[in-house]
C-alpha cells in the first residue's frame, strides 16, 4: 500500500508506521493548508477489547521546508497519553459514549501539539481530547459527533485533530502484490486470467490520522500569503515521521518498561509508495532511518524503478518503449525528490532546487480545483498529486502511468507505450469515503458494521 | 547534588550484562549534560534518583558506554568501569 507494512521492522510495529501523508490547500478554507499523517495500517473495525490507538511512547512528527533545503523548518510534534479510569474491567467502554468526555468510555486519549520553528520549541496545547474508535451502534451511536468533538481550535491559529478515521487510500492490493497484477488488465498478464473489475482491499480498514490545518501564512518563509504560483516561496515540502527513544528496557513479573535516550527516526513518509516499490528490501528500514535532506543516496533507485523493468516482463508485448528506455528518468527524479520546475507544464512548478528529498512538495497558490481531477496533474487538474496530494487522489494509477512512461516526455523526446497512459488498477475514488470539512477523513467504519473478510 | 562518578555508577547500575545494556536508577547527575563525561572523585551514591537511565556498553574494547537518560545520550568513557561490568557480567 501507500507505505502500510512497506518496510520489514516497521511492519511489526503499527502505531509507528507511517501509512499515508497528505498536503493540500484546504478546498473549504482556501487561506490554509491541511496536512494529514496516518498510522496504524489496515485496522480491522472490530478488532476490540483492546482497540487502537496511538502510542503513547512514540514521536509522532509533521515536517516542512519551506526554504527548499531539504531540512525542516517548521515542525509540529505530538505525544500522546493513554488515561484508563478503571483498570478493574476489561471493557473499552462500560456503557454508551455519548460525549468525547464520557465517564463511560474507560480508556481516552489524549494529546499535546509542539511546534519548533527553527530549533525553537513551543507547547500549543496539551490534554487535546482523541475521539474513541467507533464500535458499534451500541456503544457510539452518534459517533459523527464524537468526530467532530474531535477537532480542537488552536489559539495560534491552526486546527488539529488526532483519532481514528476511514481509510481513505484505495488499492487492488491483493492483486498488484500478486505478482503485479492488475485486474483490468490481466489478460494481458504473463499467467492470464480474464480481464476484471480493481476490488480495494482497504474498503472496511480505518487507521488513525494525525490532522492539522495551517495558516498559509504561518507555512511561507516570509509570512507572505502565497498568490503567485510562480514564486519559490508559495512551494512547500511536507513530510511526517515517527520516533521511538533509542533504549527500551522491559522488566520481568510486573509488566513494566523504561524508555529512555534520544528519540530516534523509525519511519517516515512524503510521497506515496516511494519506500513500498522504488526502495530495495534491503533498504527500506535504512530508508526510514534517514532524514529527508540524505534522499540522493537513494536517487538510482528513483532514476531506474524496478517496476519500470518488470512491467515488460509480466505484460509480454504490451511496454516495448518502456523495455527500451535505459536512461535515467529525470521525470520520476523531478516528481519525486526535487519537484517540478517552471517551464515543464505550463502554469505550474512545485520545484524546490537541487537537494533531492521525498517530499509531497506543494504550491500554495494554486487554488483548489472546482472540479478535481482524482488523476491530479496528469489529469489537468494541477492542484492535485504531485502538486502536494488530496485525500482523494488516485496515487496508485499516477504512479504506475507515470513508471511505465507516461511522464518521460515532460523531458526527453520518447513515445509512451500505448498502455503507458491508461494503466490502473481498477479503482476510482468514492466521495463516501471522504467528508467535505476537516480532517476531509471520513467516519471510521463500526466494528458491528463491518463484515470479516470472506 | 553528585557527579556521576566511577563508584557510584557501578553501584547503582542494576542488571548488567554482557551486551552489554545496564538499566538502574542513577542519581541525577548534571555532569551528564556534556557530551562525554570523564570520572572524577568520589562522592555519595545515587543522590535524587529521579528517572531510569540505561548503560549500554556500546565497545568495550575503548571503555566506551552510551547513557541513556531523559531525551539524552550521553558517551562515557571509562575502561574500568566496563572491565567491572564484563567480569560481574560473567
Amino acid at each position: 500500500m501507500s507505505s502500510h507494512r512497506e518496510a520489514p521492522g516497521i511492519s511489526k510495529d503499527p502505531v509507528a508506521d507511517n501509512t499515508d501523508t497528505y498536503a493540500f490547500v484546504s478546498p473549504d478554507a482556501p487561506d490554509s493548508v491541511t496536512i494529514i499523517s496516518n498510522y496504524v495500517p489496515l485496522e480491522a473495525p472490530f478488532g476490540g477489547p483492546n482497540f487502537f490507538e496511538f502510542g503513547d511512547d512514540v514521536l509522532y512528527e509533521i515536517h516542512i521546508d519551506n526554504d527548499a533545503d531539504g531540512v525542516p523548518e517548521i515542525t509540529y510534534q505530538f505525544l500522546f497519553e493513554t488515561r484508563v479510569a478503571n483498570p478493574n474491567t476489561f471493557l473499552y467502554n462500560t456503557g454508551q459514549i455519548l460525549s468525547i468526555g464520557s465517564a463511560n468510555w474507560n480508556r481516552k486519549q489524549f494529546y499535546s501539539v509542539t511546534r519548533v520553528v527553527n530549533g525553537q520549541s513551543r507547547v500549543l496545547a496539551s490534554g487535546l481530547a482523541c475521539p474513541p474508535c467507533n464500535i458499534g451502534p451500541a456503544s457510539t451511536p452518534n459517533y459523527s459527533e464524537l468526530g467532530r468533538a474531535g477537532v480542537h481550535r488552536l489559539a495560534s491559529g491552526e486546527s488539529v485533530f488526532a483519532g481514528q478515521r476511514l481509510e481513505g487510500f484505495y488499492v487492488d492490493l491483493g492483486a498488484i502484490f500478486d505478482l503485479g497484477d492488475l485486474r483490468p488488465f490481466q489478460n494481458l498478464h504473463i499467467v492470464p486470467l480474464p480481464a476484471a473489475p480493481g476490488v480495494n482491499a482497504s474498503q472496511d480498514f480505518n487507521v488513525h490520522s494525525i490532522a492539522l490545518r495551517i495558516p498559509k501564512t504561518m507555512l511561507t518563509m516570509d509570512g507572505s500569503n502565497p498568490t503567485n504560483p510562480a514564486s519559490a516561496t508559495s512551494v512547500i515540502g511536507v513530510w511526517a515521521a515517527a520516533s521511538r527513544r533509542k533504549a527500551e528496557v522491559r522488566e520481568i513479573g510486573n509488566g513494566m518498561s523504561h524508555e529512555s535516550g534520544p528519540w530516534v527516526q523509525v519511519s517516515r513518509l512524503g510521497n506515496p509508495l516511494i519506500n513500498e516499490v522504488i526502495i530495495p528490501m534491503g533498504k527500506k528500514d535504512y530508508w526510514n532511518s534517514q532524514p529527508a535532506q540524505n534522499d540522493s543516496q537513494f536517487a538510482s533507485y528513483v532514476a531506474h524503478p524496478e517496476l519500470a523493468k518488470l512491467l515488460p516482463v509480466l505484460y509480454p508485448g504490451v511496454f516495448p518503449n518502456l523495455a527500451g528506455l535505459t536512461a535515467a528518468r529525470a521525470d520520476l527524479l523531478a516528481i519525486l525528490l526535487t519537484g517540478i520546475p517552471s517551464g515543464i507544464i505550463p502554469g505550474f512548478q512545485n520545484y524546490t532546487g537541487a537537494t533531492q528529498a521525498d517530499q509531497l512538495r506543494l504550491n500554495m497558490a494554486i487554488p483548489p480545483a472546482s472540479k478535481p481531477s482524482p488523476l491530479g496533474i496528469i489529469g489537468g487538474d494541477l492542484a492535485g498529486f504531485p502538486n502536494g496530494r488530496r485525500v482523494f487522489d488516485d496515487v496508485v494509477s499516477i504512479e504506475l502511468r507515470a513508471i511505465a512512461g507516461a511522464t518521460y516526455p515532460l523531458v526527453a523526446t520518447y513515445t509512451p507505450d500505448g498502455a503507458a497512459g491508461l494503466l490502473t488498477d481498477g479503482l476510482t475514488s468514492t466521495a463516501t469515503r471522504y467528508q467535505s470539512s476537516f480532517p476531509y477523513l471520513a467516519t471510521p467504519a463500526s466494528g458491528y458494521q463491518t463484515e470479516p473478510l470472506h | 547534588m553528585g557527579k556521576l562518578t566511577r563508584r557510584g555508577f557501578i553501584h547503582t547500575s542494576v542488571g548488567a550484562a554482557t551486551g552489554l545494556a545496564a538499566a538502574g536508577a542513577l542519581g541525577a547527575a548534571p555532569a551528564l549534560a556534556g557530551a562525554v563525561v570523564k570520572p572524577s572523585g568520589k562522592t555519595p551514591l545515587a543522590e535524587g534518583a529521579p528517572q531510569p537511565m540505561v548503560a549500554f556498553v556500546r565497545d568495550a574494547s575503548r571503555g566506551e558506554i552510551a547513557l541513556m537518560v531523559g531525551d539524552r545520550e550521553v558517551s562515557y568513557h571509562d575502561s574500568e568501569v566496563v572491565a567491572r561490568l564484563i567480569k560481574a557480567a560473567k
